[in-house]
Formats: structure tokens, sequence, C-alpha cells
């Protein structure tokens, strides 16, 4: 076979392979998009069905009771504390490991990326009890406050690697210029790192909007006021609560409604979530 | 210069960075230290919400070995931890790579895959447990409907079957891993690749002499991560099982068993002695990692 023939067979097969997992991994949006149209009988039926006979908006209606907003305005609550206050502080404390020389600088930073290694469960378990001494149980504190302490280790990575890259020149010509270290802060470093700001928000945005760890463990199963969305369809659905909801139908237009913000966000932010905006400097 | 005029100085010249830190600091005192602290100290009582703590020893880190209902769920879930962490993060890594590779160079539609192999990412943890529940599902799920055009069916959650099907649902993030190594390519010098082809090297030698040995750092970092990790599994599993493990326990990983433990039985002493088993686990196995990563290539100015 010649370079070129074998060159295009190569091509082709390796095309062919990518189409292949790419229905793969779309087949399970296929599913909750096409039973999310069905009614609960076509969704039940046998033998099975594939496309719903007619496309009816009933199963979303169904979804969406009152409990559903109760949840979803938890839910918004606990992502706007989340994504601004987290990621203010993100950068605050970003900020002052890349951009201000102290004592112990690399020190604590050290000591705080390796409580990475600690598993989130050593101290969900205490915090549990200390959260019931003070009354956090069933509300969404637990959910919100801890964030705002630095907004989570990787993202201090992430925006501290990026910070470090600018030039020290910046912080020292608006010394001159008369700038105090807030103002230096927010004026002249924070627009060059508006992506890497943007990225986390985005991030953290993503993984609250997922979190069902945190809710699950400190709000009981009985207080329904304050749960958030993600424990809302599970104790509706999945847990051990006698009268579960088990139409598929229903199940699955409340995952497509789930999956609706985030496609959103990722829709707006793909560039810089697909490309990745580069660790540049891991090594360090 | 007297002792309290170097304070002064000392602070002068450090407050600010200290002021810019304090919320990590604050956080790290409040939300890590101290229930760190208070899990060892638990892990050495018995202790539940209501009662106050007694009996101090080590029952707790003896009754994981006794042959008691806590000792055969602490065995079951950690080897079900461990066979779930050494299938799925090699295979992980090398698929992602391998995927990242493919989509790394500028070809036509690149774009548009990258993008649905990243999409399944961003599916909630509690909508994969629902929707694969109801794919999975024998009546009316649509493997099963599949499978019965050739009058067959099977049973993709019970005892023997459920690691499998997780670790296959999985891999539908392969899109998270993916961007990361993509992202790492980016770092690569072109001028390398030139070189390279003027030498005469072929696409394959490229990889195996250019971009693995470059991307060394982001193996290092991705394998730490894989294993902190997939020991921790929780989310995903718990939804699809409904909290309980699985028929026989057969998907109980290790962080739903304390879960359960301390939830469920509310046994909070033993809870935290599992946590702390967790931990030193995790810690060894990252000094591992650590210890045997000379082959990790930093780059020459290091």
């Amino acid at each position: 076979m010649s370079k070129r023939a074998k060159r295009i067979v190569l091509g082709t097969v390796k095309y062919f392979l990518m189409a292949l997992l790419a229905v793969i991994l779309l087949f399970p949006f296929f599913v909750m998009l096409t039973r999310s149209f069905m009614t609960w009988q076509e969704a039940t039926s046998y033998p099975v069905k594939v496309f719903p006979e007619t496309w009816n908006f009933a199963s979303y209606a169904e979804a969406m009771n009152a409990d559903f907003f109760v949840y979803f305005k938890n839910t918004v609550i606990v992502l706007l504390v989340n994504v601004v206050g987290g990621t203010l502080s993100a950068y605050l404390v970003s900020y002052g490991f890349a951009r201000i020389r102290f004592k112990g600088n690399n020190i604590l930073f050290g000591i705080a990326l390796s409580t990475m290694m600690l598993p989130g469960i050593v101290s969900q378990v205490p915090l549990y009890v200390a959260y019931s001494k003070i009354g956090w149980l069933n509300t969404l504190l637990p959910l919100t406050i801890p964030q705002l302490f630095g907004g989570g280790m990787v993202n201090i990575f992430l925006i501290r690697q990026y910070l470090r890259s600018i030039p020290g020149s910046y912080n020292e010509a608006a010394k001159i210029d008369g700038a105090s270290e807030l103002r230096t802060c927010f004026s002249v470093i924070l627009p060059m790192v508006k992506p890497v700001i943007l990225l986390t928000a985005v991030n953290i945005f993503m993984a609250c909007w997922n979190d069902f760890t945190t809710p699950l463990m400190y709000i009981d199963s009985t207080a329904t006021e304050q749960f958030t969305l993600a424990v809302g369809v599970y104790y509706r659905f999945l847990g051990a609560v006698s009268n579960k909801d088990k139409a598929p139908n229903v199940q699955m237009a409340l995952c497509v409604l789930m999956m609706i913000p985030s496609v959103v966000v990722f829709g707006f932010f793909q560039r810089s979530l697909i490309e990745g905006v580069s660790l540049t400097g891991l090594k360090g | 210069m007297s002792r309290t005029e170097k304070i002064k100085k000392a602070v002068r010249n450090n407050y600010k960075g200290w002021l810019f830190v304090s919320p990590l600091v604050l956080g790290l005192l409040i939300f890590t230290l101290y229930p760190t602290v208070c899990s060892l100290i638990y892990s050495l009582h018995d202790t539940d919400l209501v009662h106050p703590m007694q009996n101090f020893g080590f029952q707790n880190y003896i009754a994981l070995f006794d042959g008691s209902n806590a000792s055969r769920l602490f065995l079951k879930s950690l080897g079900n931890t461990f066979l779930y962490a050494v299938i799925y993060i090699p295979l992980s890594l090398v698929l992602t790579y391998l995927l990242a590779w493919l989509l790394n160079k500028a070809s036509r539609g690149t774009y548009a895959f990258r993008v649905i192999y990243y999409l399944p990412v961003l599916i909630p943890g509690v909508v994969v447990g629902l929707l694969w529940q109801d794919i999975l599902n024998v009546q009316y799920g649509i493997f099963n409907a599949f499978l019965g055009l050739f009058d067959t069916s099977f049973d993709f959650l019970t005892a023997d079957h459920i690691m499998g099907t997780f670790i296959a649902i999985q891999f539908f993030n392969v899109g998270g891993g993916m961007i990361i190594w993509i992202a790492s390519f980016k770092s690569i010098p072109q001028s390398m690749y030139e070189a390279a082809r003027l030498d005469g090297a072929n696409g394959f030698q490229c990889l195996t002499h250019i971009t693995i040995p470059m991307s060394t750092p982001y193996i290092f970092y991705n394998l730490v991560m894989g294993i902190i990790g997939s020991l921790q599994v929780f989310a995903n599993a718990y939804v699809l099982t409904g909290g309980t493990g699985g028929d026989g326990d057969a998907l109980l990983f290790y962080v739903m068993n304390i879960y359960n433990t301390a939830f469920d039985e509310l046994n909070f002493g033993l809870a935290s002695a599992l946590s702390w088993v967790l931990f030193v686990i995790i810690a060894l196995l990252t000094l591992l990692v650590f210890k045997t990563s000379r082959w990790v290539y930093y780059g020459e100015e290091m």
C-alpha cells in the first residue's frame, strides 16, 4: 500500500472510532430527552418505546411542582453566595500568595496544598457535630459559609499560577503612583487575569450546582424546606422514603431540567473550558 | 534595635500579605484543623451525637479487624474501593491521554468532538444515578429492550455485574481528563516537534520522545489526583444504589461505609476511626508516588 493510501485508511478509521465514541457519549442525552416527552404509559410500556408517539410536555409540568421551586430557590441562594463570595475570596487569597512578599508565604501555601490530601470525610463528621451544636443543621449555612474562606485550594492554586506570570513591575509602578494594595489588587491586576477569574467562577458554579454530598450530610431527609435541587430530586425518586415517585418520564424531565443551567453556562464559556486555561507553571 | 521595635518592623513588613490570605488561614483553622483534631479524638472514644464521649482507647480501630459486622463492611468497602481504583485510574489515564492526543491536532471537526466528549462531564451526580437506573432497568430500560430482540435480558445491577457497570458509567467522564491533557500539550514548545520532524521522526516517535516526556508533570498531577479522588468515590455510587451499596454490598465504597456508619448508625467514633485509616492510606500512597517520581521531567531550568 502506498503511503498516501495508508494515511487515508488510518484517517478514516480514526474518524470512525471518534464518531462512534461521540455517539456513545451522547446516548444518555438521547435517552433523557426522548423519554422526558413520553407519557407514563409510554415510558413504562413493553416492548420499550424509543420515541414518544406525540411529544408532550406533561412530564415537565409534573416535574415542576411547588416543591421544585422551593428547591430551586434554595439552590440559587447557595449558588449566588458561592460563586460571588467564593471567587472573590479565592482571588484575594491567591493575590496574597502570588503578589505580596511576606514571612511564611511559601510554608503556608505548602501546608494549605497538603490539606488536599486530607479526605473530606475526616472533617465532615465532626463538622456535623459542630453544626448541630450551633444550630446550623438543616439550614443553608453549611453549604455557603465555608466556601467564603478561600473558595477551595484547587481554585487558589490555579489563580496563583496565573498571577505569578505577571511581572512584579506592575505592583511597583502602582505603589510609586501611590495606590494602596487593595486598589492595585482590583484596578491594576484584576483586569489582567479576568479569564482565569471567570473560569474559577464557572468551576465553582458547576461544582456547586452538582454538589450532592454536602446537602445530603447537613440537611435531614425531613427538612424538605431546605433541600437544594440535588437532594430534593434524590429524595423524591431514589431515597429510602416510602412514597417514592416512580414515574420514569417525570424523572427524565427533571434530569433535563437539571442539565439546562450547566449546559447554558458551558455554552457561554466553552472556549475557556475546552481549550483549558493552560496551567502554566505547574512545574513550579 | 530593641525587641519591640523588631516585632513592630516584622509586623509592618508582613501584615499585608497575612491580611490577604487571612480568609484561608481562618478557613483552615475552623473547617479543617479543628474538625481534624476532633475526628482524631472521636476515633479514640465511643461517641454519638447524644451521649458524651466515653471509654478512651483503641476499640474503634480494633473493631475493624475483629470479625464483627463493622469489620466485614470495612474490608468489603476497602476491597471494592481498591478494585475500582486499580482498574479505573490506569485505564482512564491512558484513555483520556489517547483522546487528547488524537484531538490535539487542529484537524477538521476536532473542536466539535472535544465539545461532545466534554458534555457528559456536565451531568450532575444525582442525574447520573437516575438516568442509568432508567437505562439499565430490567423491565423498561432501553438496554434490555435491545437485548430483548435476541430473547435475552441482563441485570446490570446484580452483585456480580454492578462494579463493572459502575466503572463503565464513570468512563463517561473521559472528557474531563482529556481537557487537562490538551492544556498540558499547549505548554510544549512547537519548535521541538519541528526539530524532530527535520530529523525524520514520525508521529509515534514524536509522541513517545516529546509529548509524553514533556507532559510528565501533568501525568504526575493527574495520577496523584486520580488516587485521591478514586479512593473517595461517593456521590455517583450512592445515588445509583440509593445509599445501600447495592446488592451484596458490591458497590459499597469506603466513604459510603463511613457515611452510613456516621449518619445512619450514628457511630461517630467508628466513623472517625474509618476516616483516619483512609487518610493514612491516601497519605502513604501519595508519598509512594512522590518517592518514585524520578520519571517526572521538570525541564532544564529546574
